[in-house]
């Protein structure tokens, strides 16, 4: 079975952060619980500076370290690869927290627990493509329903793909 | 092709471009006073009659009158300062002006340079303006694939022939007389000139400025105007989503006074009465405040910007609440809320009932004016109607009509103008100096022409403002979801100033300028994205109203939301002008505040 991922291009994000409102728009997730986050960062010295925009949530790895960590078995993987947290097995441990090397396991604010990207799964279950990707403006996201091959070329300092197999590829500036 | 002035003949009258020569002025037989006079042959003839004209035939007498061309004259310009100087004003390298001019001259008609606040809201801002014009003057790209665009504007919803006048009022007023502001009014047709004159005084400065060529709404010399009762008193103001002192550099301080003061006991500006959709900056200072609808809860007819090439017409229309059916009347989400057109509607329905002799509004709700303007512009030149524009979103020309060959579709048909007669003909209202035709560099002034910066020695800073990718002016502090992205702002600054006043990002810093000594406190951000010498604010934060403090309604404690106060607000910083100190700096010219003139300085707070 095809299985889901991203692709997110670096050179068309413009920071607008209209992904991140629509996670939130979408999830309704307490205001601290972001599931979606925009790195904002920047690089030289004036006038040859750059800035640079990676919008980042879960990447669905085909060895996710988070379902490893999970001591309640609270975390699964379905068969189209999304990776789901059960709000009802969580004890809220926050194991998965340190695990994830990408940070995608976020604390629920309302509940203690940990929650996280769900890749909108009631949308794409529905036929739908999830919400960050609906919404963006430039293109920089692209949920893709047959992800294939592996992370290559990514942002300085991510976590070595090789740990988890995200399913998550970059467009980067040349 | 468009047709410019570059050829026509300006008399120069006491040293300086006065006006262009007209056919009836320069001797030709037949002549009239419309018709423009080019120099070609060695002779001047009407402009009309020729192929070719001289472009730089120098200066040239005609029936006795020195003129030379609009082009001669804007090349004269250019050429006051070498390039070596121009590049010493602007800080721009003079390789980087060469490399620029190449990359544009071999772009030919698809390269454009194109301006927006930055640029020209500046005391000098229309004379920038119109030497940003200029480049694309001498790019020959107007109306070209690639080139400077009049927009595809949109159909209308008012014209001749139209099935609905919904604009006609049977026995409603007409606007008359000189606004407040003196948009569109010249200093030389008041009472107060004709007085000076006539005591035999110099009748400049004007005691506050007028402004004859502006076109929009000067909104920073309302409360100013309000204040010094000039030339007017004022007894009611109605506000609608009007937030002036918040939103325009350097009023909060007049505003306050103004809402304040009193003549002979009474308040000098008796009623005020907001429209407003959150209790804003200058709402909360009203005597009455009418609850407005979110943008989601009403009809609109939304025009488009230059930028759209393509002919638009938006149309908004409520999303939620509930339109009855029958007769259009809408009820929003908030039962007290109501569309700005039924507020209108309401009171002119309540008017009407106290005194017959007011006019009884001739629409039944906000519905009944819109739909009639949205049916024109569905109906006119063949039309898909209004249940296929509303169904839409609005009415819109497919894309593929944007050009025509190598050619916008849409095009400006005039003359275009390197000489502005119209600005030459016109007096500076406080020097009494002629405005100048042609575009130029001048320093940033006061109201009296006299430069800025000699007066704010001691600030070595420039404030700038600009605005985030995910916030809209002042009132998205009101969407948590925004605000839980970034929880203030900043005076961003680059590490060589930074590092100069011992300050690293975090740190709290106060931000004065010279017409702001108490200044503004808030946190600092050091970032190379801004440049040396520059102090860059972002415009959505620092707000001390919108519901961020405790409001009390019928004795009792409203709701607020501290989390909207946070950062800072620069225009509260923003530079007063020496001349007039309760009104910011300000282009004369076109009207618009300064809002990047105002130097400043950062000094940590312990």
């Amino acid at each position: 079975m095809p299985k889901v991922g991203w692709i997110i291009d670096l050179t068309k994000c413009i920071g607008c952060h209209a992904c991140y409102v629509a996670c939130k728009a979408e999830n309704r997730t307490p205001l601290r619980t972001d599931w979606r986050t925009v790195i904002m960062r920047e690089s030289g010295t004036f006038p040859a500076v750059k800035r640079e925009f990676i919008s980042l949530s879960c990447h669905h790895c085909d060895q996710p370290a988070c379902l490893k960590s999970c001591p309640t078995g609270a975390i699964t993987k379905r068969a189209d690869g999304v990776v789901l947290i059960d709000q009802s097995k969580c004890n809220g441990c926050r194991y998965c927290t340190f695990a994830c090397p990408y940070g995608a396991p976020r604390i629920d604010t309302d509940t203690g627990k940990v929650s996280k990207c769900t890749m909108c799964v009631h949308r794409l279950d529905a036929g739908l493509i999830p919400a960050c990707a609906a919404t963006c403006l430039t293109g920089a996201i692209t949920f893709v329903p047959d992800f294939t091959g592996t992370t290559g070329a990514r942002p300085a300092d991510m976590h070595d793909p090789a740990l988890t197999k995200p399913n998550i590829k970059f467009v980067m500036p040349s | 092709m468009n047709v410019t002035d570059a050829t026509l003949l300006v008399k120069i009258e006491g040293g300086r471009p006065a006006a262009f020569l007209r056919a009836s002025e320069a001797g030709i037989v037949g002549g009239t006073n419309t018709e423009f006079v080019v120099w070609s042959g060695g002779a001047a003839v009407k402009f009309n009659t020729v192929d070719t004209a001289d472009l730089l035939p120098g200066a040239v007498t005609v029936n006795g009158i020195t003129c030379k061309t609009a082009f001669q004259l804007y090349v004269e310009r250019v050429r006051e300062k070498t390039l070596a100087e121009w590049s010493a004003i602007c800080g721009v390298p003079v390789a980087t002006i060469q490399k620029l001019g190449n990359e544009l001259a071999a772009a030919g008609r698809k390269g454009c340079v194109t301006m927006y606040r930055g640029s020209v809201q500046h005391t000098n801002g229309t004379y920038t303006g119109m030497a940003i014009l200029s480049l694309n003057t001498l790019m020959g790209n107007y109306n070209w694939k690639g080139g400077l665009s009049f927009g595809g504007g949109g159909w209308s919803t008012s014209y001749s022939g139209a099935p609905y006048s919904q604009n006609t009022v049977p026995g409603g007023v007409t606007e008359s007389g000189v606004q407040l502001t003196r948009v569109k009014s010249k200093y030389e047709i008041s009472t107060e000139y004709a007085n000076k004159v006539a005591a035999g005084q110099n009748p400049y400065p004007a005691r506050r400025p007028w402004f004859p060529l502006a076109g929009h709404y000067n909104y920073q010399e309302i409360f100013p105007s309000i204040e010094d009762e000039y030339p007017y008193p004022v007894k009611a103001l109605i506000l609608y989503w009007h937030g002036m002192p918040y939103a325009a550099p350097s009023a909060r301080a007049t505003f306050e006074r103004v809402m304040n003061a009193r003549v002979n006991g009474d308040y000098k500006l008796p009623l005020v009465v907001a429209i407003d959709i959150a209790m804003g900056e200058a709402t909360a200072w009203a005597d009455y405040v009418l609850p407005d609808t979110t943008y989601f809860e009403r009809w609109s007819v939304v025009g488009l910007t230059p930028t759209t090439i393509n002919k638009a017409s938006p149309v908004r229309q409520p999303v939620v609440g509930t339109v009855n059916p029958a007769n259009g009347d809408y009820v929003g989400v908030l039962p007290q809320a109501r569309i700005m057109e039924d507020i209108f509607i309401g009171l002119g329905n309540a008017m009407h009932a106290i005194d017959p002799s007011v006019p009884k509004p001739p629409w039944r709700n906000a519905w009944d004016y819109w739909g009639k303007a949205i049916a024109n512009l569905a109906a006119q030149s063949g039309g898909p109607g209004t249940e296929a524009v509303l169904a839409r979103g609005g009415r819109f020309e497919d894309h593929t009509e944007a050009y025509d060959g190598a050619r916008l579709r849409h095009r400006f048909g005039g003359r275009i103008y390197f000489f502005s007669e119209k600005l030459a003909t016109k007096h500076h209202p406080m020097t009494g100096e002629w405005f100048d035709g042609l575009p130029k560099y001048e320093p940033i002034c006061d109201l009296l022409g006299r430069p800025v910066a000699e007066q704010d020695q001691g600030f070595p800073l420039e404030l700038i403002s600009y605005k985030m990718s995910w916030h809209s002016q002042m009132h998205t502090c009101r969407y948590p979801w925004l605000m839980s992205i970034q929880a203030e702002n900043f005076m961003e600054m680059n590490p060589v100033d930074a590092t100069a006043r011992g300050l690293r990002t975090g740190d709290r810093a106060r931000l004065v300028s010279a017409s702001a000594p108490e200044g503004v406190e808030g946190l600092v951000r050091v970032t190379s994205t801004v440049a040396p010498g520059v102090v860059a604010v972002s415009h959505h934060f620092g707000h001390w109203e919108m519901s961020s403090r405790p409001g009390r309604v019928n004795g009792v404690q409203t709701a607020f939301d501290a989390s909207r106060r946070a950062g800072v607000n620069a225009n509260l910083v923003m530079r007063a002008d020496p001349v007039l100190p309760n009104v910011t700096l300000q282009d004369v010219v076109g009207g618009s505040s300064s809002f990047y003139d105002t130097r400043v300085e950062v000094e940590k707070v312990a």
